[in-house]
């Protein structure tokens, strides 16, 4: 008997053993061995497999899903599949008794009188409609906030995104903006794409990993596999820069404990250190980057005694870091939230792409960026855009040419039946209004709110507080979990005030539950991902087909059901009206041009599921077979639907039509410069194609005829430019270090104080930095609230935790929430380990159970922020429906985070906060 | 809130199924055991003499013993499968197997010998009887130990003078056991001599299981670092006050101390004597109590690398 | 001849449990018993090591030797099974296995003990029974091929011993150039 992990994709038949069992008790034998012959169980059941993709984190890992007579009930691994070779963290691989949840919601719910009942889909969907109308008419469009769908398939997403463009807002945003954004900003404005830069697959091609606000062995399991690989097969090196020492800092080969919110002080010094010893990478910095004096100038500061100063680190350790990214190139940062949720978020992700440039990393295999995204399709939803300043494919909301664009692709869809002009398009919109600076603004072309900040839609007034004239009266949260949003309170108080909160979700959420309300509140039950199909974008750009495993449990329906059935109700159903999921596939790669989502069209995704095995798991690329030379999902870009994918962005290793890439060139000289106004184009001419700007309209040209040209002529069609290390415009021009909103250190903050106030930032009429800043200083919050405060993720529970809290396998491996305290912090507050205590910041006070350990040092604390049911120490877990509240709860720690926001794209600033804590 | 498990079982592995139950279960097989020993070599030797006592060791013997089982029993996971003896306990090389089928057989031997004696049957069947039963009796005082000393990754049961230790802990509490009933009866001359003289005997013993517990607390504390942790727990640890107060204070000083003090000085006196056993059943419990607890698993996590 | 044996990689074990969730989906274990855990030395410090532990069948496995009903027993392939019909909830078999392997559904007095649980290399799930047959499935552990890390690896010990001294032998250190 031979057993290989291919081997086990044949069926394991249940033998079993027809043997009387009454005969070997009184055997003597000491092996009943007659206990073995195997005899075949007659298959009672129809067994039906199904491969398809998880539905945590953005890794794409695959799996196959064994249905038992209708019933997802096992799990098999999918050995071919090149991302993960079968393999799952605890979250994936616990998948059926999240599906298989009793504590999912049934059937479509509405809180009237103080008590949950339940109602018929008809009248549900009837009434959220009828109140869309109603305040739609009475307070226009502008009084909804549609929130969510991350989970999304890309499909609904761009339908998502669609319907609010029909309906007339641009309050539409999901969770990429508390999760990512600063990361799309920051690499966009450098770059050309907001997006990882290579895939995951690639990892495996670096020689140093530097972790750097990523704690990937908890938040992304299967990205170590790769990670590892490399260690093993490369000797690759493994530095981890973090608070804590994490578990993947276990790993590391170098360690570096720094202060919450000093990100860019460190990477500054890191570049510095770099330039001193003149391990640039001449080549590179010379023919594709723009600006590398204004680096040089920025970093000189950044000595490693100041660098020192600011951020705890060492200066041998800084030193010796920087040798370590420079001696082991292709060298990568890889980071999560750690990175991005600051106040100066798309500032720190710049720093990291700067200092990947200036070491020549960008480009090469297992190089360069690494942003590991949280959820399953953030990225795709991201790259369709449900986000309030983005139409589907990054056309921005500003520009009246994007509208126009969308108007006429609506039109042509041959998918739909509906047809609509630009100006009918505009006239769905809210129109003209005067804001508080008295200029006249079109709402159509104004960014709307944001995740971050969707409550002061509810709680500010109109024009003076909020930059659109009417309050937000009604919001749709389509599976987006409260709890992962900072200021809690102010949520709770807005949906409270809301007229009418809708709750699209397979879990009730903390959102149900949440307001005091004794109506005015719908829950409808969505389907999970397992119920449904599309296609899923992973954190390497790369699109998958997901394939429906079973048909959706209880009264819950697809999202895609949903939004046709609103819409009808709304009367747009015709630009609804698609004969299947397929069709708005087509019509994505129709529309979505500017990061080339031409090629994945469902044919061809379903057609790389079937030749899986013909797939490198060491490169991610296709030997023989139909899919010859694809890359394993396609990585947008993909210009054509022959093109195989991208694998590493703005890599000139190979030619554009094998997924080759460069830079794009879509900027211009800034005025201060002696060639203002030319296109900012790379240097040399690498071995294919030549150094051309963006090819004009490419983006908005339906036939794709400009494509074409630029593929012939060897190029992308984005051209070939030089990454801007500096932005000509920007508050900062090039990354340097401001104090977050909450520091500790009050000397520091005078050095280096945070941005100035920023008017009509999205649709807050004065945004708040340095007044924010000042405050904290004038409470003198650093001394009431000595310690700093960050938060992050748990292996077995994910995002809001609705999900995972409700599989009695999650809830079982990590049963508690709980704050991680020094050992010597602890003992000068008297805490024991496993005592709860009271973690409490000038928003308000958590209860939580301390855990002693020495992740984190003694002016650290961490707080994990899956959780909800309990608010500051009072539960409220009787507010769900019946029988649908998680298996386990716990207090929320964005209760007490730092109220600041990034000044680019409000991005929450969830890491660094003050906190006390004390014995409860 | 659902508290699955207690405070963060993901890192410590939980080892710690055997309770006071198991305790108590060791301490009665011993006392039964040494009961039956005592009443065996009394009937033996004392040629009739010492009737009464043997009469009470025989009665003491196999109802201890159920009362141990019953007790075991109820430890168990699926007691109504552990009835079954016969069937259930097949394995000969494991020690809880061959200790049911001994205490089963000790339990009948008991009643075939209490029935013999009551009844006044023949000698020679009551010799036989006798000499079977010390032979079982010191069997199932030995495997009490056994039962402990076969499990290699806990060292403080792990240890050759655990066994010897148990019998000698047994003999002692069981001879203790036998002489405290007729103590409560009518007292003659002739019943307190006896029990002066096997007070002697069971001072003997106590004094040797001094000597043996001593080893037997050094042996342990030289085998490896949670050995030590075991001894340093008994000795100096949590359980240092009921080792040091109740097992060596209770247990096995104050006996010795009672039992010249009811040979030269108090000399009718029935107080001291019953004084003196009832210290020797609470040490002998205390004994079994605090090696069920201070056991710890020698854990071994890095098997293959 | 197989011999069934785990491979446990303390060099990529980052304790994400998958390998414990694996196996409750696979086996319908309940709440209480883990077949595999993962177990965290010196967590939060330096020298941080994860393993995970699921039974290791061993060769003179010490759990079969002091079972007292030969509910424990060594199948051909070398996988330890257990036999719940037979089992009396003793614990034995616990105090005896220094990995904590076997488990029981519950602690304390009075039969609330239950059952003993062990891991199965996936040959048999927590419900032993079904129609009235016994089950007895491919012995192919979950726990390895989902593992997400290549930690945990199981097949034959000869198979295993080989990627093991691979992975060794893989481990060499690179030559990286020294900048100037």
């Amino acid at each position: 008997m031979k057993i290989t992990r291919r081997g086990f994709l044949k069926a394991s038949a249940v033998v079993g053993a027809a043997a009387a069992l009454g005969g070997y008790s009184t055997s003597k034998k000491y092996f009943p061995n007659e206990l073995f012959a195997p005899v075949e169980a007659s298959p009672a059941k129809e067994v039906k497999k199904v491969k398809t993709i998880c539905s945590f984190c953005a890794m794409g890992c695959g799996y196959i899903g064994v249905v038992e007579d209708g019933v997802f009930t096992k799990m098999e691994p999918w050995t071919d599949n090149p991302i993960n070779e079968g393999r799952m963290c605890c979250k994936g691989a616990s998948l059926p008794s999240v599906t298989n949840s009793p504590r999912r919601l049934r059937y479509p719910m509405e809180k009237s009188g103080g008590k949950w009942k339940r109602i018929s889909w008809e009248e549900a969907l009837d009434k959220v409609a009828e109140k869309m109308k109603y305040h739609r008419e009475t307070h226009g469009p502008d009084s909804l906030f549609f929130c969510g769908l991350v989970h999304g398939s890309n499909e609904e997403a761009y339908m998502f995104r669609k319907f609010a463009m029909l309906f007339g807002t641009n309050n539409i945003d999901h969770q990429a903006r508390i999760c990512h954004s600063t990361t799309v900003a920051g690499l966009l404005n450098t770059f050309g794409h907001g997006a990882m830069t290579n895939t995951t697959i690639m990892m495996r091609h670096a020689k140093c990993h530097f972790f750097m606000g990523s704690n990937a062995a908890e938040a992304h399991p299967v990205f170590m596999k790769n990670v590892f690989n490399a260690r093993d097969e490369n000797g690759a090196k493994i530095i981890v820069a973090d608070p804590r020492f994490t578990r993947t800092a276990a790993f590391a080969d170098l360690y570096l404990r720094f202060r919450p919110g000093s990100d860019i002080a460190l990477v500054n010094g890191l570049i510095r250190e770099i330039i001193k010893n003149n391990w640039v990478d001449w080549d590179y910095v010379n023919n594709r980057t723009y600006g590398f004096e204004y680096v040089e100038k920025a970093v000189e500061p950044y000595t490693p005694e100041v660098v020192e100063d600011i951020t705890w680190v060492p200066a041998e350790d800084l030193k010796k870091a920087a040798r370590m990214l420079a001696e082991n190139r292709p060298s990568n940062v890889i980071w999560s939230m750690g990175a991005t949720q600051h106040s100066v978020g798309t500032q720190i992700i710049r720093s990291f792409a700067i200092l990947n440039c200036i070491l020549g990393n960008q480009g090469q295999w297992g190089g360069g960026c690494v942003p590991i995204r949280g959820h399953d399709n953030v990225q795709g939803v991201t790259d369709m855009c449900v986000l309030s300043h983005f139409l589907p494919g990054y056309y921005s909301v500003k520009s009246q040419g994007s509208w126009d664009y969308y108007a006429k692709v609506f039109s042509e869809s041959p998918y739909t039946s509906g047809k609509i002009t630009p100006a009918e398009l505009k006239a769905r919109f809210g129109g003209k209004f005067t804001d508080a600076a008295g200029k006249e603004k079109d709402l159509q072309l104004l960014p709307g709110f944001t995740v971050s900040n969707w409550y002061n839609g509810v709680l500010l007034p109109p024009i003076e507080g909020i930059d659109q004239p009417t309050n937000i009266h009604m919001a749709i949260f389509w599976g987006e979990a409260i709890s992962s949003i900072t200021e809690m309170k102010k949520e709770k108080e807005a949906l409270e005030k809301l007229d009418m909160l809708v709750i699209i979700d397979p879990f009730p959420t903390a959102a149900a539950a949440l307001p005091e309300r004794d109506d005015g509140i719908i829950l409808l039950p969505a389907s999970t991902r397992q119920e449904g199909s599309g296609s899923v974008t992973d954190t390497g750009r790369g699109w998958f087909w997901r394939d429906q495993v079973i048909s959706p449990m209880f009264d819950s329906k697809p999202d895609m059901w949903i939004l046709q059935e609103l819409a009808k109700r709304l009367g747009f159903g015709d630009h609804f009206d698609y004969k299947s999921i397929e069709d708005v596939t087509r019509e994505i790669n129709m529309a979505c041009r500017p990061i080339g989502l031409q090629g994945q069209t469902p044919e061809r995704l379903k057609r790389q599921k079937e030749y899986a095995h013909l797939f490198s798991p060491k490169t991610g690329r296709a030997t023989g077979g139909p899919v010859d030379g694809e890359w394993w999902g396609l990585p947008w870009p993909c210009w054509t639907d022959t093109h195989p994918g991208t694998p590493v962005l703005y890599s000139d290793l190979l030619p554009v039509n094998e997924g080759g890439h460069d830079v794009r060139a879509k900027w211009k000289y800034p005025s201060d410069e002696p060639n203002a106004g030319d296109p900012i184009v790379r240097g040399d001419t690498p071995p294919y194609g030549s150094a051309v700007p963006q090819y004009a309209g490419y983006a908005t040209d339906l036939t794709g005829e400009v494509v074409k040209k630029a593929l012939a002529d060897g190029n992308p069609p984005t051209g070939r430019g030089r990454a801007r290390l500096r932005i000509a415009g920007w508050a900062d021009e090039v990354p340097v270090h401001r104090e977050p909103i909450e520091s500790p250190r009050p000397d520091l903050v005078e050095k280096y104080p945070t941005y100035p106030d920023q008017p009509f930032q999205y649709r807050i009429t004065n945004a708040e930095f340095a007044t924010e800043q000042q405050r904290a200083i004038a409470e003198k919050r650093y001394e009431k609230y000595p310690i700093v405060l960050t938060s992050g993720r748990q292996v077995e529970h994910h995002g809001g935790g609705a999900q995972t809290r409700s599989s009695y396998i999650l809830a079982e491996l990590m049963p508690e929430l709980y704050v991680e305290i020094n050992p010597k912090l602890a003992a000068s507050k008297g805490i024991n380990n496993g005592d709860m205590v009271w973690v409490e910041s000038a928003r308000g006070r958590i209860k939580v159970r301390a855990k002693i350990t020495e992740r984190v040092n003694e002016k650290t604390a961490f707080v994990p922020f899956h959780w909800n049911g309990i608010f500051e120490g009072e539960d409220y877990s009787d507010r769900w429906p019946e029988g649908t509240k998680e298996l386990v709860q716990g207090d929320s720690v964005n209760i007490i985070t730092s109220p600041g926001v990034d000044q680019i794209t409000q991005m929450q600033e969830t890491k660094v906060a003050l906190c006390n804590i004390y014995k409860a | 809130m659902v508290m699955l498990y207690e405070l963060w079982p993901w890192e410590v592995p939980e080892y710690a199924p055997w309770s006071w139950i198991i305790a108590f279960y060791l301490f009665l097989g011993g006392v039964g055991a040494g009961a039956l020993v005592t009443a065996s070599l009394a009937d033996l030797i004392g040629r009739g003499k010492y009737r009464d006592i043997s009469k009470s060791g025989v009665l003491i013997s196999p109802i201890v013993l159920i009362i141990g089982s019953i007790l075991l029993l109820f430890d168990l996971g699926d007691p109504l499968r552990g009835i079954q003896i016969p069937r259930a306990f097949v394995n000969t090389g494991s020690w809880l197997a061959i200790g049911a089928w001994l205490l089963m057989i000790t339990i009948i031997l008991g009643f075939t010998y209490a029935y013999t004696l009551f009844r006044d049957k023949s000698r020679g069947l009551r010799v036989f009887l006798a000499i079977i039963g010390i032979l079982l009796g010191i069997a199932v005082g030995t495997y009490t130990g056994l039962l402990l000393r076969v499990l290699q990754f806990i060292p403080l049961w792990h240890s050759d003078f655990l066994p010897l230790l148990f019998v000698l802990s047994a003999l002692s509490t069981g001879l203790a056991a036998t002489l405290f009933f007729p103590l409560l009866t009518k007292l003659t001359e002739e019943k307190m001599k006896t029990v002066h003289r096997l007070s002697i005997v069971d001072d003997a013993i106590v004094a040797f299981e001094i000597l043996v517990l001593a080893i037997f607390i050094d042996s342990v504390s030289k085998t490896n670092a949670f050995g030590m942790e075991s001894v340093a727990a008994i000795t100096t640890g949590v359980y240092s006050l009921l080792f040091w107060v109740g097992v060596i204070g209770i247990g096995l000083v104050a006996p010795l101390f009672l039992s010249t003090m009811s040979l030269t000085v108090v000399k009718h006196s029935r107080t001291l004597p019953i004084i003196e056993f009832t210290c020797v059943l609470i040490g002998g419990l205390l004994l079994r109590l605090i090696i069920i607890y201070a056991a710890i698993k020698q854990p071994i996590f890095f098997p293959v690398i | 001849m197989v011999n069934l044996k785990f491979l446990l990689d303390h060099t990529r074990c980052i304790r994400c449990k998958g390998c414990e969730a694996a196996c409750k989906t696979q086996n319908d274990v309940p709440v209480g018993i883990r077949r595999i855990r993962v177990v965290a030395v010196n967590e939060g410090k330096p020298g941080e090591k994860n393993v995970p532990l699921p039974c290791l069948h061993c060769d003179d496995a010490p759990c079969i030797k002091v079972c007292p009903t030969r509910t424990l027993y060594k199948r051909e392939d070398g996988a330890v099974l257990h036999d719940k019909d037979k089992c009396i909830g003793c614990g034995y078999c616990l105090m005896a296995c220094p990995f904590g392997a076997p488990q029981f559904p519950g602690s304390g007095p009075f039969g609330s003990r239950g059952k003993m649980d062990k891991c199965s290399f996936c040959v048999q799930p927590f419900i032993q029974k079904e129609n009235g047959q016994k089950i007895f499935r491919e012995p192919i552990a979950r726990c390895a091929v989902f593992c997400a890390t290549g930690a945990l690896d199981a097949g034959d010990a000869t198979e295993i011993s080989a990627k093991f001294r691979e992975r060794v032998a893989a481990k060499i250190q690179p030559l990286t150039g020294t900048l100037v």
